[in-house]
């Protein structure tokens, strides 16, 4: 799990006054790829106390202090005062509560927004912060034909101002230089109060003379007179049918990469720790013991790294498309119907990465800067129907649809991807339409549109390999005690090598038939109540742990034949069958609502820093799931 | 406004209405009176309209648009 941040002064005083160095500045300005050339790949990832920001923590060493300075990257913000829970943490940050002392901020700024960017350098001036000022995206200023005059900016701003270029270590040493000779504020600034309409006004425009005054043509490189490539392509990708097309080829590279792509390789990870399992079994007295260290320990740490393969690629292309500067279109382009819901543009790709897994889905909000909207896509993305419920819909279908009329499968599965998406939408609407309407409009709803750029294999591999570590980091404890208990549940008390008699014994059994009542209203007895107990584990459990419960193990057709075979056979105690067509519709409306995966449950608490999200999800869907899957059992029974 | 003008139309901010957080939050972003803004683009269906000002691009809702008068 990953330390808190420590904002409390710290052994390496001396060095940086025991406060982190602070990276500030706009959205998209190049700051995290700063962090990262400052602190390589000695980052982590720390949680600001109740907040659920991503903040990044490393160390910045090549500063000629041996042990180097903690540096930490910050949300983006405009201004001081904070447009959202995020923009809130840099706030705190910048005037920690009870510390007697400021940090030393790097406030990094885009030479080619000056104009604009510089308002926030005036008001970091105006708090009595110890300032350098880091300038970055000095090629592409050049390229448009301009420079800054350094000296001329670092008089009007009484600030120190460092061009700073990733590529160029030295760069990054003057930077380092110009931080190690700020003075030692020891007075504690408050937080400024907010300006107020006629100073923001001022301040724009003084910003605007000073970028006017410091900003001298150079030579162009390239003469020959070019619109820029956004010009030219904006209104393209934007378009009301080329715009869509590329859109949807994007957004199905990136559906592809978790669905399909990491299919082989998650089978990978399957085998390896099913083998590694086997392994440490047959290396320990066969017992409880070895059975818990293979199919307890080592198969809950698999269900951990399970997620990987999805996580690293849908990272891997959520980061190829964010520094292309192609995902801030594609969000502007999925904005309008999302934002009738109460979501944002940005919530399109964890939403379409839901429909492989929640997990990569839920990590992928953290592009959502507003925290609010974010929690509202992590509540709803477990509605979209993951890529573990298509074994159970496959199965139930399997035994419901005739022989002779395959393509009603394929229209009841649409139906059910359907349904769960018509699910997501309604409950989005209602819960922000609950919301008061002052809270939902006071705050203007912005994108910024980077300019696009060729993605930096170095800096794009490093981000992945951060978000799947920070991923570990986060759920491998939560996830691999719950994978254990379930197991625990299904596995105790009976003793003995069978396992049908196991099962059919076992703490989730007993369970299961002291809540038989629960289940005849869905057309079913406590051998399917099992499987869905068990199915808390991963959904695709369901499969077999009905086969167990139904008494069918190893059949010479497969699994899938014999339990189909046991399905038509298996009788509630009046001597009905069990699986009819109104429980087989009812199992599945519970599949396509509930809430039933322990992994889920445990990325949902921590990335929405909510209880109340993940208990909402846990109790509230499988409740609701319950109550329809009972509905349409009475309608169709 | 935003929908009478064509793609490429530069107009003059003479003022931004709302209420006090949101046109504080326009200006921060750079929105003031005065400021020359350029639609670059719209995005369909009653979408984000993209405009440039002070040379940055941003895509803003039609309902923030609204706020700021030409």
């Amino acid at each position: 799990m990953p330390e808190g941040l420590n904002l409390a002064p710290g052994k390496s005083a001396r060095a940086s006054n025991g406060l982190p160095v602070v990276l500030v500045g706009p959205p998209n300005v190049g700051k995290s790829t700063l962090f990262q050339a400052l602190t390589g790949v000695r980052a982590r990832i720390v949680n600001y106390p109740g907040a659920t920001v991503d903040l990044q923590e490393g160390r910045w060493v090549g500063t000629g202090t041996g042990e180097g300075w903690r540096v930490l990257d910050t949300p983006g913000i405009v201004g001081l005062e904070p447009r959202g829970a995020d923009e809130a943490v840099t706030r705190q940050i910048l005037f920690p509560a009870g510390v007697a002392r400021n940090p030393r901020v790097v406030l990094v700024l885009d030479q080619t927004q000056l104009a604009r960017h510089l308002y926030l350098a005036f008001q970091l001036r105006e708090a009595g912060l110890p300032v350098v000022v880091a300038l970055t995206m000095g090629d592409l200023l050049a390229e448009q034909g301009h420079e800054v005059r350094v000296a001329d900016l670092e008089a009007s701003l009484r600030m120190p101002v460092v061009r700073v270029d990733t590529g160029d270590p030295k760069s990054l040493e003057v930077l380092a230089e110009a931080v190690a000779a700020l003075p030692v504020v020891t007075t504690a600034p408050e937080p400024p109060v907010p300006w107020d309409r006629a100073r923001v006004e001022d301040a724009r425009q003084d910003a605007d003379a000073l970028a006017l005054r410091v900003l001298v043509p150079v030579p162009r490189p390239d003469p020959r007179v070019r619109l820029p490539l956004h010009e030219r392509l904006d209104p393209w990708l934007l378009h009301p049918f080329w715009g869509f097309l590329v859109f949807f080829v994007a957004m199905a590279a990136v559906f592809s990469a978790v669905f399909w792509v990491a299919q082989p390789a998650m089978e990978v990870v399957d085998a390896l720790v099913g083998s590694a399992g086997g392994w440490l079994h047959d290396r320990l007295p066969p017992g409880a013991l070895a059975d818990f260290v293979r199919d307890g320990l080592v198969a809950g740490l698999g269900s951990v790294l399970m997620f990987v393969p999805q996580i690293a690629l849908l990272f891997l292309a959520m980061i190829l498309l964010e520094d292309s500067g192609y995902l801030a279109r594609a969000a502007t382009m999925a904005d309008r119907p999302l934002s009738v819901l109460g979501l944002e543009g940005r919530s399109f790709v964890p939403l379409l990465s839901g429909f492989a897994c929640a997990i990569p889905a839920m990590l992928a909000t953290r592009t959502i800067p507003d925290a609010r909207i974010r929690r509202l896509t992590i509540l709803v993305v477990p509605l979209a129907s993951c890529s573990a419920r298509l074994p159970v819909y496959a199965l139930i279908l399997g035994f419901l649809v005739p022989a002779d009329k395959p393509w009603l499968g394929g229209v009841a599965l649409a139906t059910l991807y359907l349904g769960g998406l018509a699910l997501a939408a309604l409950l989005a609407w209602c819960v922000s339409r609950a919301l008061p309407a002052d809270v939902r409009a006071s705050v203007p709803f912005v994108l910024e549109l980077p300019v696009y750029r060729r993605p930096v294999a170095k800096r794009v591999i490093q981000g992945v390999l951060l978000k799947v570590r920070s991923y570990l980091e986060r759920a491998t404890l939560p996830i691999t005690i719950v994978a254990t208990l379930l197991w625990a549940a299904t596995y105790f008390p009976v003793a003995g090598d069978d396992p049908v008699l196991r099962m059919q014994g076992s703490y989730a059994a007993h369970w299961g038939k002291a809540i038989d009542f629960a289940f005849a209203p869905l057309g079913l007895d406590w051998r399917a109540g099992v499987a869905l107990i068990a199915a808390f584990a991963a959904r695709e459990v369901f499969v077999a742990s009905l086969a167990l419960a139904l008494g069918v193990t190893a059949v010479r057709d497969g699994l899938q034949a014999g339990l189909l075979a046991s399905m038509a056979k298996a009788t509630l105690q009046d001597g009905a069958p069990m699986f009819t067509l109104a429980s087989g519709v009812a199992l599945l409306v519970y599949f396509v609502v509930a809430m039933q995966c322990a992994s889920t449950f445990v990325v949902a608490w921590r990335e929405s820093g909510s209880a109340r999200v993940a208990w909402g999800q846990l109790l509230g869907f499988n409740a609701l799931a319950y109550g329809l899957a009972a509905l349409v059992y009475r309608a169709l029974a | 406004m935003w929908s009478s003008l064509n793609l490429g139309d530069e107009v003059i901010l003479t003022d931004v209405e709302g209420g006090d957080s949101r046109v504080r939050h326009l200006m921060e972003l750079g929105f003031t009176r005065g400021t020359r803004v350029r639609l670059l683009a719209r995005a369909p269906f009653g979408g984000p309209v993209v405009v440039e000002v002070r040379g940055a691009r941003l895509a803003i809702r039609l309902s923030d648009a609204a706020c700021l008068k030409a």
